[in-house]
């Protein structure tokens, strides 16, 4: 297997607010990782550092063993690397239909994309049936299977995902993370970050706990999940 | 009776060139939260090339249109670049202002370049009017831009609904965030946007310099009421901009033969505050983008 991220003590400011204060991690390819951590531990400015819409005050970050720290947003999409946001960010006017071919922005007009839209439609048949409806309309879990269907049709090797489960029913959020195991079996890397720590190590091959800014504590999603420290902050005991 | 369509019938064809400009206002502010005063010089300059390319360089009418909106497009996306840009990196407040400001350096910056006097623009299609009926009839003029707002329109929603980079528009002006993590480039955006809104403003310049004396101040004017226009229709709104720059075409006209021509100016102000007290989203405008 090789390093499909490094991440290499990477900072980031707001301003003067220091939200990454040299953070680490790499991912293998054809794995699922996540990150955990407490609200503000600097999880989703992570994420947004990686996709190329956040600025890096110092450190690297390479993706293939390419440079990619000062890389823009659109040259990343380019290389592979797709971040499904937090919050979904559904553009609320555009239909799903519209929705989906933004997300294929990057690739080329000639292309075809009806193959595209198929895997979609057959990870989330309920967008199939929404193709006209506007995106604002959408229940949050079905604009949330937009957020997904959206950055898959961009056709990244590596998946960004931020608070899959954010403010969605469980059984809704249990159905997603299986969606999100079938698009890495199927060739796709995932670095996913979580408020719900338990689902997150049951669906991962390894994890980094985060904590204000830096790595607290890494290593097999397993391991972590059986940490006596883990379960008392992270699993509620 | 015959007064009556008289005055809608002009009343539209002034409508339609303050629904041109403010389409220029709608689509920069829309797509990048970015008001631009500037518009109503940046159609006087239209204007200016236009008869300068037309008139003192005796060019055809087409390759004068199209070199006064290349460089039209060339001098709005200067002042982007090099002034808009690197200001709104600091505040979207003070770009707001500056463009204020850079609305009479450019009326300032055309005297010099173009002189103070007034010139006239000849009639480009005859000044016979064309007979309607009997008592009613309209300028060629006047018609081909109704028929020039028509085809811009059009246009500019083909392009909008049709093509990759104005759904890219359309995403950016909806969230900006989202559409950079898609790939959108705002930069590219940004320019884009710029030399449409520039395109729009010129191609009102020329076509209505036969109808307004050619000086450096009719931008001011002309771009004031559009600007209206774009705000009573709800500012970012596209089809809101063209309803209300009709709307103000026609109670300027109907003001001015059944009130008075005296206050026609007037009229349009008492108008968009009716409107801005019944609705202060504008016609079209959505409510939600002023709650939280
Ligand atoms: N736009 C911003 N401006 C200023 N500070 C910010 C901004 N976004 C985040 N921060 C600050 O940066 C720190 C890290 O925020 P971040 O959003 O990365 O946290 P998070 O781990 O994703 O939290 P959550 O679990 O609540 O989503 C926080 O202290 C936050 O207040
Ligand atoms: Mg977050």
């Amino acid at each position: 297997m090789s390093v499909i991220l490094k991440v290499d003590n990477v900072k980031a400011h707001y301003g003067s607010i220091e939200a990454l204060k040299g953070v680490s991690l790499e991912v293998q390819e054809g794995e699922i990782v996540t990150v955990i951590g407490a609200n503000g531990a600097g999880k989703s400015t992570l994420m947004k550092c990686i996709a190329g819409v956040m600025p890096k005050s110092d450190g690297t970050i390479s993706y293939h063993g390419t440079d990619i720290t000062r890389t823009g947003s659109d040259k990343i999409v380019k290389m592979g690397i797709a971040l499904v946001p937090e919050g979904r960010q559904i553009f609320s006017e555009l239909s799903v239909m519209e929705n989906l071919k933004m997300g294929a922005y990057t690739r080329s007009r000639k292309e075809d994309l009806s193959s595209d839209y198929d895997l979609i439609f057959g990870i989330f048949p309920r967008l199939k049936e929404r193709l006209s409806q506007k995106g604002g309309s959408l229940s949050g879990g079905e604009q949330q299977m937009l957020a997904v269907g959206r950055a898959l049709m961009s056709r990244p090797k590596l998946l960004l995902i931020d608070e899959l489960s954010m403010g969605l029913a469980p059984v809704l959020v249990e159905s997603l993370f299986e969606a999100i195991a079938n698009i890495n079996k199927s060739g796709t890397t995932i670095l996913l970050v979580e408020q719900d720590a338990n689902l997150a190590l049951q669906f991962s091959d390894r994890a980094y706990v985060i904590e204000t800014g830096t790595v607290a504590l890494s290593g097999s999603s397993k391991e972590l999940a059986n940490d006596d420290k883990v379960r008392e902050i992270y699993l509620g005991g | 009776m015959s007064i009556l369509i008289q005055c809608l019938i002009s009343g539209i064809s002034v409508g339609a060139i303050y629904a041109i400009i403010a389409l220029a206002y709608t689509i920069l502010f829309g797509t990048l939260k970015t008001a631009n005063f500037a518009m109503g010089d940046i159609y006087m300059i239209g204007m200016f090339l236009g008869f300068t390319f037309y008139v003192t360089a005796a060019l055809p009418f087409v390759i004068a249109l199209i070199l006064s909106i290349i460089i039209t497009v060339i001098v709005l996306l200067l002042l982007e670049r090099g002034i808009f840009r690197p200001i709104l990196k600091v505040s979207s407040l003070y770009l707001f202002i500056t463009t204020i400001g850079m609305a009479t350096f450019l009326r300032n910056a055309a005297q010099l370049v173009f002189g103070t006097e007034a010139h006239t623009f000849p009639a480009l299609f005859g000044s016979t009017p064309i007979k309607i009926t009997e008592n009613i009839s309209i300028m060629p003029q006047n018609l081909i831009i109704i028929g020039v707002a028509v085809i811009l329109v059009a246009a500019l929603f083909i392009f909008m609904k049709k093509t990759k980079t104005g759904l890219a528009m359309s995403s950016v002006s909806m969230n900006a965030f989202a559409a950079s993590l898609m790939g959108v480039n705002y930069s590219k955006i940004t320019v884009i946007t710029y030399a449409i809104a520039a395109a729009l403003a010129s191609i009102a310049g020329v076509f209505t310099a036969p109808i307004y004396t050619v000086t450096t101040t009719v931008g001011a004017s002309i771009g004031l009421k559009a600007l209206i226009a774009a705000v009573m229709g709800g500012f970012g709104n596209s089809a809101g901009a063209i309803l209300g720059g009709v709307l103000l075409g026609l109670i300027e006209t109907l003001g001015a033969t059944y009130i008075s021509s005296a206050y026609k100016d007037a009229f349009a102000f008492i108008f968009l505050i009716i409107i801005l007290f019944v609705r202060p989203q504008g016609i079209l405008g959505r409510k939600s983008i002023f709650k939280v």
